[in-house]
């Protein structure tokens, strides 16, 4: 069994050529202790060979996680051979990463990706000559089209398990004198293979490596002398020496072996030019955003939800259904409980499929495209006033179609704080599942009013940007925010077969959830919302029997001793609890709740597609314009859905932090609730009461979590150095 | 000068890179080191886009003004 | 009691079906709870996270 590790720099094609080569035989998971992920898969024609995907990364130094666990993998576990997958259209940068990996000493092979991109500008490489130059195979392959993959995992398997010779680059003189007596000096403490890697780490001052080694303070104090000798020498620190003379030793290869053809800026910068433009950014960007969601919501959306809710559940499933229920005799309640129940409640939810997967389309086609790192980089402006950077948009971004994905694009912000921020507000965005609540509200209440939807975005964003300004001043997110770094990968057209691909998979993993759990959870609320406890005919007692009025229900009474919680709030009936609790399980499914409650007549979800709100009323019924508003604001900015908070637990790691995020967006929520609804009906006229005097408290707290300064490491430092001065 | 007021277009070459020692090794393996070349491709209010060892990377103002030219 | 199963066997038979997916769905869930602990079992996808959207968010 030989072990390959596959390592190259991010955007190089790694996942691309991962799964080429073991197509399904592959396994995800975690590296232990971190959301990263671990894939490793089989080779898919010879099974004896494994290949780990290390993360993309730009070097082996130990400054981010990814570079830490590559390293620390290539260390410990040691692979047989390094597969090491370099992008041919900007080969400098990629064999940087390469000369480190060869320091190491373990048998590698060069993957020599995109060729077909340097071939079409104009570019020549001499593989032969950088395979000399190198000391190691070089294999041309295009990991999108599936070339050369034969000669690179036979190459691999040849180079696995040889003794390698060390690489044979020199450094400048001064620095291979400090090499040596480093060298010297950690004789004992390291594998004769791995000296000359650990000098150069140390010489680097590495503090990672060094520990590994677990040298005397003595030594380690000689070591400091050589390298303050070293810097002296050349001027510059020691491990900007080691980069700059790397880069040096590249470009003498490459200037060999390649030959440029002049150009001048290449089509992804010449779009670029335009796309990031000071004047054109933002505006561009609003017009692809609107046209995205017109797409998806209005048009084609549109018209398949309502195909599917009128037509495939209407007329194809639930009137056939319902008549053959009549004619083979099935009990009404059992019959009522199948169609309108679970038929009824799942397919309303189906009914959003369709649109939710044009939306997941155009999203990943932008991001496919190469689009949403430009709109990191354009937010990054904005962003930095509230303390955050670029980075966190793009989950926002995300998170209009489904939460979850969202939740999992914040692993691109490598500052902990601001990721873990990020996780935290992400789901306050209106993701797909909420708009049929902005859809319901805005039509049984307000009339189908066109203010209504876009101001659900607004409430989302507006708790977003509060919320980092509040918790940027906290002392766990305090700090400017990471600076923006960010490769852009070139623009290319879509492969739409992988996002197609991908947008099959969500839809499929939605469809499924609709059938299980939102099933389970209709038969649930019929149930309880149908059976309670009567008093019985004779008079003495109670007992269990389906009930006429849907307020003497189990349902019922148990959510009317919860609802006073939301009294407060405006909206202290059962039916709004058990529909705000039922919207956990998934957002979509409060208005099935609210349908099956309250008796209206066919599918709450399809009338609210067709604008059919006269309808709806019943719905509205219990509810003024300002309650239901307030109910609106409640879940919109209240704990996401089950699926949600999964990803939130597997993100932050850690159950304290899942359980921070959970409460403050509950609490967030029924504080915004609360003001509204308290000063809604001080401004209507209502009198001063106890909950005017609470939403007062609450918004003076709000005021001042903004105003107040932020933590700083001087204001801990403060009374520590007051008590050294004494 | 810091990069952030190099004409758009124009190639230059790296004198210095200030900054936290982090920051200024993690620029460096991209591509950032003394004696490179930089060019910048779009430029918005000191955030940039360069074209640096024939990749893109975009970084913001406060990195690029540590960026000597 | 034979009448009785007579006169609701159309009930009877939906309600076993009813309840056998049920039971799938139970045992499905279940499954996936013990396979992944309590963030997979409400997971949208199949295998928890082995999908992701795009290539955004991770470095490839």
């Amino acid at each position: 069994m030989i072990t390959a590790a596959l390592a190259g720099n991010p955007n190089s094609g790694k996942t691309t050529l991962f799964n080429a080569l073991t197509g399904a035989n592959q396994r995800v998971g975690n590296w232990p202790g971190v959301t990263v992920d671990k894939k490793e898969g089989w080779v898919k024609k010879d099974r004896s060979l494994r290949i780990i995907d290390l993360p993309g990364i730009y070097s082996l130094s130990p400054y981010t996680l990814e570079e830490v666990i590559s390293r620390d993998f290539l260390l410990d576990e040691k692979p047989d051979v390094v597969i090491n997958l370099v992008d041919a259209s900007n080969i400098e940068r990629n064999l940087y990463l390469t000369t480190q990996i060869l320091d190491m000493g373990i048998p590698t092979v060069i993957a020599l990706n995109m060729m077909d991109v340097v071939r079409k500008a104009g570019d020549r490489i001499d593989t032969k000559k950088l395979s000399q130059s190198l000391g190691c195979p070089v294999v041309e392959i295009s990991a999108l089209k599936g070339e050369g993959l034969e000669d690179l995992l036979r190459e691999a398997a040849a180079a696995a398990g040889q003794k390698k010779a060390p690489f044979e680059r020199r450094f400048s003189a001064p620095v291979e004198q400090a090499l040596e007596k480093i060298g010297a000096l950690i004789a004992g403490a390291v594998p004769e293979e791995r000296r000359r890697w650990y000098s150069i780490k140390f010489f680097e001052q590495d503090a990672k490596a060094a520990e590994k080694t677990g040298l005397a303070p003595e030594a380690l104090g000689a070591i400091d002398k050589i390298i303050k000798e070293g810097e002296k020498a050349l001027d510059d620190a020691s491990a900007s020496i080691i980069t700059g003379e790397s880069y040096d030793y590249i470009t003498g290869i490459t200037s060999a072996c390649i030959k440029k053809s002049r150009k001048g800026l290449s089509a992804s910068d010449k779009i670029d030019r335009v796309v990031t433009n000071k004047w054109l950014a933002l505006p561009i960007f609003a017009a692809v955003m609107i046209f995205v969601y017109y797409i998806s919501v209005t048009t084609i959306g549109a018209i398949v939800t309502d195909f599917t809710n009128d037509t495939l559940f209407g007329s194809w499933i639930m009137e056939p259904l319902a008549g053959w229920f009549e004619e083979i005799g099935t009990a009404g309640w059992l019959a009522s409980l199948i169609v309108d129940g679970i038929i009824g409640g799942v397919g309303a939810v189906l009914g959003f499929v369709p649109q939710m997967l044009v939306l997941f389309l155009m999203l990943s086609l932008l991001e496919d495209v190469g689009y949403m790192a430009r709109v990191a980089f354009i937010m990054d402006r904005i962003f930095r006033r509230f303390g955050l950077s670029g980075k966190t948009f793009i989950p926002l971004l995300i998170s209009s179609g489904c939460g979850v994905p969202g939740v999992m694009a914040s692993r691109t912000i490598e500052s902990e704080r601001d990721r873990r921020l990020t996780v935290m507000t992400t789901c306050f965005v209106p993701c797909g599942a909420k708009t049929p609540i902005v859809a319901m509200i805005a039509g049984a209440v307000f009339g189908g009013v066109w203010w209504v939807a876009p101001s659900a975005y607004f409430v989302g964003l507006g708790a977003v940007i509060i919320s980092g300004l509040i918790l940027k001043k906290t002392r766990p997110f305090a700090g400017k925010a990471a600076p923006f770094v960010m490769e852009l990968p070139s623009y290319h057209v879509p492969a739409m077969g992988n996002v197609l691909r991908s947008m099959g998979e969500r839809g499929w993993s939605f469809i499924k959830r609709a059938g299980t759990i939102i099933l389970m959870a209709s038969i649930v609320v019929w149930f309880f919302s149908s059976f309670g406890f009567v008093p019985a005919e004779d008079g003495g007692g109670t007992s269990f029997a389906m009930v006429e009025e849907m307020d003497e229900s189990m349902l019922a009474v148990a959510g009317t001793k919860v609802a006073v919680i939301f009294r407060p709030l405006g909206f202290g009936f059962w039916q709004a609890t058990v529909a705000s609790i039922m919207g956990l399980v998934a957002k979509e499914e409060v208005v099935g709740v609210f349908g099956v409650l309250f008796g209206v007549e066919g599918d709450a979800l399809g009338l609210v597609e067709d604008g059919d709100f006269g309808a709806l009323s019943p719905i509205a019924a219990p509810f003024t314009m300002l309650t239901a508003y307030s109910f609106l604001v409640f879940n919109l900015l209240c704990a996401p859905c089950f699926a949600a908070m999964g990803a939130i637990r597997r993100e932050m790691n850690s159950g304290k932090w899942t359980a921070f995020a959970i409460s403050y967006m509950c609490v967030l929520a029924y504080a915004a609730a609360l003001m509204f609804y308290q000063f809604g009906i001080l401004i209507a006229g209502a009198g001063f009461s106890l909950g005017s005097v609470v939403a007062i408290a609450v918004l003076a707290l709000i005021i001042w979590l903004l105003v107040k300064p932020a933590w700083t490491e001087k204001k801990a430092a403060a009374p520590l150095a007051a008590e050294a001065a004494r | 000068m810091p990069l952030t007021m190099a004409q758009i277009g124009e190639v230059n070459t790296i004198k210095s890179i200030g900054g936290k020692t982090d920051t200024k090794n993690f620029l460096e393996h991209l591509g950032f080191h003394v004696h490179g070349t930089v060019q910048v491709i779009s430029s918005q209010a000191g955030n940039v886009i360069v074209n640096i060892k024939d990749s893109r990377v975009a970084i913001n103002k406060d990195l690029a003004n540590k960026i000597m030219i | 009691m034979i009448n009785w199963i007579a006169a609701n066997k159309a009930n009877l038979i939906i309600g076993i079906i009813l309840l056998g997916i049920v039971a799938a769905i139970v045992v499905n869930l279940v499954k996936k709870l013990r396979r992944g602990g309590s963030t997979c079992a409400y997971c949208a996808d199949a295998d928890c996270c082995a999908h992701k959207e795009g290539r955004a968010e991770t470095s490839n």
